[in-house]
């Protein structure tokens, strides 16, 4: 079996998996939970796409996110409540929010790009408190989620599968993207740039244009996550959070198929059983996380082929 | 004739430091043209404002008859000049075939779609392997390039330059740290591409500047003191005093 080929089964199981998650008769916070982390794990594959293939690490993509639910949080708030309407908006306001920042950000490179992406998610942070129209750092709690077509708003069932659907796609796009002549300019450059731009190739351009697609991609999880907890907060775009989006790449294996996928449930669904077990949950995550960047080069998805060969 | 490369009146200063003081040259269509010169002449900034890396305080550089002064690099390896690098610049997680599959899917309009495109990918990889045959790459086609040898990725680089098809091949130092074999290789090479494809040449070892070149120019301390075929600079007493004969009577 090829290694394309077992990646393919193993992304073709994980959503198997998630798509038969709501008729095994779980509880219902477990759905719920898992939404959740399928919202966050978009988030986690989009970045994949700047950090993983491209090389860049960005420490502002929470803001993407922050900022796709704020776009829906808005919506709803002034009672447009179509589903899509917020879809749109979210995805919208993101990507422009990346073309202007990552204008500037993707001319810097290694240290500095931390930074100025670092800086750039903060302004979105310190916007998002200063927004005393609607609820500053209280954050604001939404009445209704939105609807399709007219029809009721969203049940937590239906909401799943939209989720799971949105999930589906961004992997789809991202696999697309990375196996296409721009992916392979990308994942170059990663390497060598000078030697791609000499083959005439707009570095710059290529890598803002990955960032763009990969904050659109964030934003349209930021209307997910609004829809799903019923609240949006500046909360949702603190550093920390997109901390922890390096953090499930890495874990889960940067670059790789279905790495970020994995690393995203193996970060949230420890946070969550450690939470449950102890207060203290940190320092044990803590300790966990460097027991596996120090065993498992290339994360999760790097200790599988490593064991493979 | 329109020469494939012009530059005109060059200058460029870092504070007092002039490394460029009004540079002109031409590149001939089908010649070899070597630009020679002791360390520090300014040889490798001269290539970085022929590239498109470093922009001159003054003056213009023409491809092809083109002011490309205000491109950018990318946009005039476009417009079809090609380089290799003083320390070989390779992908160096991607195979030799994936180097030059890269180099001519530039040359396509495909070159940017965020689909893939798997005739297309078929062709370059095809072509790929043509190109990796001329420059005697053949059975390393799918090796990476971190486990080729220096002379090798030498090579591949000449293979990735020249599949993009360029009007202008800029050598900076092919050359360096090759071995005697892997140097006489890369030399019997670049002479098989004369007449095919003009070059500028920038490299230290006199034997094969000589042998190579068309015609040579001298760089010293940022000015071209003489330019003329092999035999005319090596006779010329400026260039005698400045460059080849001097310092080495000094040092006897």
């Amino acid at each position: 079996m090829s290694r394309t080929t077992r990646d393919l089964l193993i992304l073709a199981g994980i959503f198997a998996l998630l798509a038969a998650l709501p008729f095994l008769g779980l509880p219902g916070w477990v759905l719920t939970y898992t939404a959740r982390i399928m919202a966050f794990a978009i988030c986690a594959v989009a970045l994949d796409l700047v950090l993983g293939y491209g090389g860049l690490v960005s420490l502002g993509h929470a803001a993407f996110l922050g900022i796709g639910s704020y776009a829906a949080g808005i919506l709803l708030a002034e009672n447009v409540d179509d589903f899509f309407v917020g879809l749109g908006a979210g995805m919208a306001a993101a990507g422009l929010y990346a073309l202007v920042t990552g204008a500037v950000a993707v001319r810097t490179k290694g240290v500095a790009f931390i930074m100025i992406t670092l800086a750039f998610g903060q302004m979105a942070y310190f916007v998002a408190n200063a927004l005393s129209e609607y609820g500053g750092s209280d954050g604001l709690t939404l009445w209704s989620r939105a609807s399709i077509g007219g029809r009721a708003a969203l049940k937590d069932r239906t909401l799943y599968f939209v989720i799971l659907a949105g999930l589906l796609l961004s992997v789809a796009i991202v696999r697309l993207v990375t196996a296409s002549p721009f992916g392979a300019a990308l994942r170059a450059a990663r390497n060598n740039p000078e030697r791609v731009t000499a083959l005439g190739y707009d570095v710059d351009r290529v890598r803002l244009a990955a960032y763009v697609l990969s904050a659109v991609l964030c934003g349209g999880a930021g209307v997910l996550i609004a829809n799903l907890t019923s609240f949006v907060s500046p909360a949702l775009m603190a550093w920390q959070r997109s901390g922890e989006f390096i953090v499930m790449v890495i874990l889960g294996g940067a670059g790789t198929p279905w790495g970020a996928l994995a690393g995203a449930f193996a970060v949230l669904a420890l946070e969550e059983g450690l939470s449950l077990a102890t207060q203290h949950w940190k320092i044990v995550f803590g300790a966990l996380l460097v027991l596996a960047v120090l065993f498992t080069r290339g994360g999760i998805a790097g200790l599988l082929d490593r064991s493979a060969k | 004739m329109t020469p494939v490369l012009r530059l005109q009146g060059i200058t460029k200063a870092y504070g007092a430091l002039v490394v460029s003081e009004d540079v002109s040259l031409d590149v001939r269509p089908g010649e070899i043209h070597a630009l020679i010169g002791p360390n520090g002449a300014g040889k490798t900034t001269l290539i970085g404002q022929i590239a498109g890396r470093i922009v001159p305080d003054e003056g213009r550089v023409f491809l092809a008859g083109e002011d490309v002064t205000d491109l950018p690099a990318a946009a005039r390896a476009r417009r079809g000049l090609a380089r290799t690098f003083q320390i070989s610049a390779l992908v160096a997680d991607l195979t030799a075939r994936e180097n030059v599959a890269l180099a001519i899917r530039a040359r396509s309009a495909g070159r940017l779609m965020p689909f893939p495109l798997p005739g297309l990918d078929r062709r370059c990889r095809t072509e790929a392997g043509e190109r990796l045959a001329e420059v005697g790459l053949g059975d390393r086609a799918d090796v990476l390039v971190s486990a080729l040898s220096h002379g090798e990725r030498r090579a591949l680089e000449l293979a990735a330059a020249l599949a993009l098809e360029p009007k202008l091949l800029l050598l900076d130092e092919p050359l360096a740290g090759t071995g005697h074999d892997e140097s006489r290789a890369l030399v019997k090479l670049i002479g098989r591409l004369r007449g095919r494809i003009p070059m500028l040449l920038v490299e230290h070892d006199m034997d094969a500047v000589f042998r190579l070149a068309d015609r040579v120019s001298v760089l010293v301390y940022g000015r071209i003191v003489a330019t003329g075929t092999p035999d005319e600079v090596r006779a010329d007493p400026l260039v005698r005093s400045a460059y080849l004969g001097e310092g080495e009577e000094d040092a006897c």
